[in-house]
């Protein structure tokens, strides 16, 4: 009996102390891709390139997936908001949230300063459309998603909050050759805390690209930062280089076709032993942006 | 007029222009309308019956539809670089009179943009255009047109 429990205490302080093994990513990824929606094209981009992303990270990082698609005829406010509410996570866990759809600013104006800078979703019925303080709002969401107390939490949108030096594409090959594995490690596993970000400031619009791969601006611009090469960054800062790269302008066309993308984060390094996969000390990295 | 569904590079400006271009180069005469409440209309098959009868309109002035037309018919007052992440709620109308039946540009202030309605459904991915490079010059346009006619 007695080595019984000795075995099963082993068993708990192993898994533990494993490198992510109990750790869970949940990714919630949402997409307007409704047969009548303009721009379902560059959205249904999008959410392939985050459930790519999202793979990528869960196999990285050995931790388990729990995929959340709102796509199709399922986007809708109400499965947005049950989806978030009924979300359960362990204190370890990591949650990417994600909305590649049509938004607008909660402002009544540019410089209202009662409502949120993020966008809220415009998932309701077009044809009847909701009171804008009904629609979910990222700031909101976010809000919500970090009272679940999981280690990191990150919520993204790419989505116009209105009322790109256009990057060169990327290739396929181009984008395999340069994914550097070990800072996807740092990102996810070696950080506790919240990022919220979003892909325009108030009162602009958020483009997606006209032609395929059809993705939006943003979403490749936030993804090419997560995926890039950061060798000159020490480990503890890497998040914030993410962020500071991801704001920057994007430039689709002469003024005013520009977005300026937001985000308020604050991400705390903790880095594991690389033994054990211990967390062994914590520094605050990034503030609020 | 139907367009195919395609998407290859260049489409959407060439689609459009191409069905546009004669529709303003051709008008005699242009109306302009405000619609009482916000229309959705970034519906893939969005026609002219969804407006019949077309709501209450004042003509613009030679020296307004001359200006007008001057800047649609330009491409530079486009952006084709990108699409926006924002529903179409047009509250504006244009109506060009030419030979045959009269065909639509919903104006949109929110998404600062414009969608051609015609006999047909054209799609909405080559239908629905940004204007923002324009739109305030539009908008100066618009207004006082109709309090005028009003």
């Amino acid at each position: 009996m007695r080595l019984v429990a000795i075995l099963l205490s082993l068993f708990t302080i192993l898994a533990g102390c494993g490198s992510g093994i109990a750790q869970t990513l949940h990714v919630i990824n949402i997409a307007d891709t409704r047969a009548d929606t303009d721009n379902r094209e560059g959205f249904s981009a999008n959410f392939d390139r985050v459930k790519e992303l999202s793979e990528e990270i869960a196999r990285l990082t050995n931790m388990k997936i729990d995929s959340i698609a709102i796509k199709d005829n399922d986007y809708k406010c109400d499965t947005i908001k049950n989806k978030v509410n009924d979300l359960k996570v362990a204190s370890d866990d990591v949650i990417i949230f994600y909305h590649s759809g049509h938004g607008e600013s909660p402002k009544k104006s540019a410089s209202d300063t009662s409502a949120s800078n993020y966008p809220s979703f415009q998932c309701d019925d077009p044809e009847h459309p909701s009171p804008a303080s009904d629609l979910p709002n990222l700031e909101a969401i976010s809000t919500q998603l970090k009272g679940k107390k999981a280690r990191l939490t990150i919520t993204v949108a790419d989505s116009c909050n209105k009322r790109a030096e256009v990057q060169p594409e990327v290739g396929a090959e181009e984008r395999a050759l340069r994914v550097p594995k070990n800072r996807i490690g740092t990102l996810f596993l070696e950080f506790q805390g919240y990022a919220l970000v979003t892909s325009s400031s108030p009162d602009e619009f958020s483009y997606y690209y006209p032609t395929s791969p059809a993705l939006g601006f943003f979403t490749q611009q936030f993804i090419t930062n997560l995926e890039s090469p950061m060798s000159g960054i020490e480990d503890a800062k890497v998040w914030e280089a993410v962020l500071t790269n991801s704001k920057k302008e994007i430039v689709v066309a002469n003024p005013p076709a520009r977005q300026h993308p937001i985000s308020d984060a604050k991400l705390n390094y903790v880095p594991r032993a690389p033994a054990a996969g211990r967390r062994t000390r914590t520094k605050q990295t990034s503030g609020s942006q | 007029m139907t367009v195919s569904e395609g998407f290859a590079e260049g489409d959407w400006e060439d689609e459009f222009l191409a069905v546009a271009l004669p529709i303003f180069t051709k008008a005699h005469a242009v109306r302009v309308f405000k619609l009482t409440e916000k229309v959705y209309a970034s519906g893939q098959d969005l026609t002219l019956e969804r407006f019949n009868p077309l709501p209450p309109s004042v003509e613009l002035s030679t020296s307004q539809k001359d200006f007008l037309i001057s800047k649609l018919s330009d491409p530079a007052s486009y952006n084709f670089k990108g699409r926006k992440a924002m529903r179409f709620y047009a509250d504006y109308g244009l109506i060009f009179e030419g030979s045959g039946i009269p065909n639509v540009l919903l104006i949109s202030t929110s998404f600062e943009g414009a969608r051609l309605v015609l006999e047909k459904p054209l799609s909405s991915r080559f239908a629905i255009v940004n204007l923002e490079l324009i739109f305030p010059e539009l908008l100066l346009l618009l207004e006082p047109a109709l309090n005028k006619g009003g």
